[in-house]
């Protein structure tokens, strides 16, 4: 895989991401997760190794632009780079469907562990003998994980078109292909 | 670029390669993720200073994807300009430029009394406006997980823990200033914590809501609540929607004092907490939309 395009890739959808997230109805930071669509075609395309340590870098820059704590997205990224490239012999890479399933799939990884974070280490206020937990609120993640169910076959689908850039190698035969091959 | 080592070939077939640069690169990817996994459940309190400068990297995408996406939402989902002294009855043109003008009047009134309360007390220097204090600075990007921050241009001579607001309410504090930008945690951001008042503004009076100052929290979602007053308390005192909640804490700078936080939009008994309210709390707009705001790095 190219590594430049990558971080071209990633550049951009870092920047879209952090100018529209406010701006998408109903709730702040229910925008449709642009860098989950790119951790996606990178994991639905490159080899193994180059997905699963292209989705952890996209999870560490997506990190360095939010206010949430070091280490939620490289984790989730990390997870749905696993599930995806695991998927990778047995889906269509240029179906909308295997578009949809997987960026769903990958929204509620993402909003799993966002959920978990938030669950285990809510923020505490404290006034006097009084105490508060606030936990940030699902429904934004929800939205969030429906649009970018919705908007996948669209930019996967144009991403797909660009594949030529990114050179990913061929994929590893692996057990499953050669055994389909020999029968 | 390959990040494993080149494959060794056994009896001559390029597709297999041998165990152990398969294994190395599986520990690295597994150190990698139980690190991410440290940092977010078992050492959650990190963070990383540079992060604000970084952010200013990717200006050159997200102001212009900012700029297009402002458009849309003001054609296409842009709600009506609330009349904040009268949210459910919009007053006319008239009775405004009448309220503008008393308002000019009344302030002009304070203005001479405070100067001359300064003079009195030279202590008091710093009270005043609060505008003289501060810096307009451009807004270029919003927080990109789900919480509430954004992004200020950098250059500004801005610090982490300066007072961020607007002419229309308190915004946040600076949360990690740099040279190339300076990242904003709003005051609508889960566990932000600020003490505040209640006043009411309505038929051109301004009053105060005979009620102790509370800590206000943001709860994510553009909305902060006051969660610690107990109900019968919030009766007494008469406390309704559209009444205004100010800044009245001490950690903030004393120009600030009375700046509007936001408008109550609902008081309900909390569920988790019998006798207890859940006033929730509305900034004047949508935080995460500024294009402008107000750093306050003068002295």
């Amino acid at each position: 895989m190219r590594w430049l395009t990558y971080f071209i890739l990633a550049y951009v959808m870092l920047g879209i991401q952090s100018g529209v997230s406010a701006y998408v109805p109903p709730y702040n930071g229910a925008a449709p997760n642009f860098v989950l669509l790119a951790a996606i075609f990178i994991a639905i395309n490159a080899p193994r190794d180059a997905a699963l340590l292209g989705c952890f870098a996209l999870g560490v820059l997506q990190d360095l632009l939010t206010q949430q704590t070091l280490g939620v997205y490289p984790l989730a990224y990390g997870i749905v780079g696993v599930l995806v490239s695991g998927a990778q012999p047995l889906v269509h890479r240029e179906h909308p469907v295997t578009h949809f399933s997987m960026a769903l799939t990958g929204g509620i990884v993402v909003m799993i562990v966002l959920m978990l974070n938030g669950f285990l280490h809510p923020a505490v206020v404290q006034s006097g003998d009084l105490i508060v937990k606030v936990r940030p609120p699902i429904g934004p993640l929800i939205y969030s994980t429906l649009y970018t169910a919705l908007l996948s076959p669209i930019v996967l689908g144009l991403l797909q078109r660009t594949r030529r850039a990114f050179a990913f190698a061929p994929g590893r035969r692996n057990r499953l292909n050669g055994l389909v091959s020999r029968a | 670029m390959r990040f494993s080592a080149p494959y060794v070939t056994q009896n001559g077939n390029p597709d297999q390669q041998t165990r152990m640069s398969y294994l190395r690169f599986q520990h690295v990817f597994a150190f990698l993720m139980v690190l991410s996994l440290l940092c977010t459940f078992i050492a959650p309190k990190i963070h990383s200073r540079p992060q604000a400068n970084v952010q200013a990297i990717f200006a050159p995408v997200s102001v212009p994807a900012r700029r297009i996406a402002s458009w849309a939402h003001a054609r296409w989902a842009s709600s009506e300009v609330k009349d904040d002294a009268s949210p459910e009855h919009p007053r006319s043109l008239a009775e405004i430029e009448r309220e503008n003008l008393d308002l000019r009047v009344a302030l002009a009134n304070v203005t001479a009394q405070l100067q001359n309360l300064k003079e009195l007390n030279k202590d008091r220097s710093q009270l005043g406006s609060a505008r003289t204090l501060c810096t307009p600075v451009s807004v270029i990007a919003a927080d990109t997980g789900n919480r509430e921050s954004i992004m200020l241009q950098g250059g500004q001579n801005i610090r982490n823990g300066m007072e961020v607001l607007t002419t229309s309410g308190v915004v946040g504090r600076v949360d990690g200033g740099g040279l190339l930008g300076a990242r904003v945690r709003l005051i609508t951001d889960p566990g932000f914590a600020v003490v505040c008042s209640f006043n009411r503004y309505g038929n051109g009076k301004y009053e105060h809501v005979p009620l102790a100052a509370s800590t206000v929290v943001g709860i994510g979602n553009g909305m902060m609540a006051a969660r610690m007053m107990h109900m019968k308390d919030v009766s007494d005192a008469h406390l309704q929607e559209n009444d205004w909640v100010v800044l009245d804490d001490r950690e903030w700078s004393e120009v600030l004092q009375g700046w509007r936080v936001g408008r109550i939009t609902s008081i309900g008994p909390r569920r988790d907490a019998p006798g207890f309210a859940d006033i929730r709390i509305e900034p004047s707009s949508n935080l995460m939309q500024l294009h402008e705001v107000m750093v306050m790095n003068k002295k």
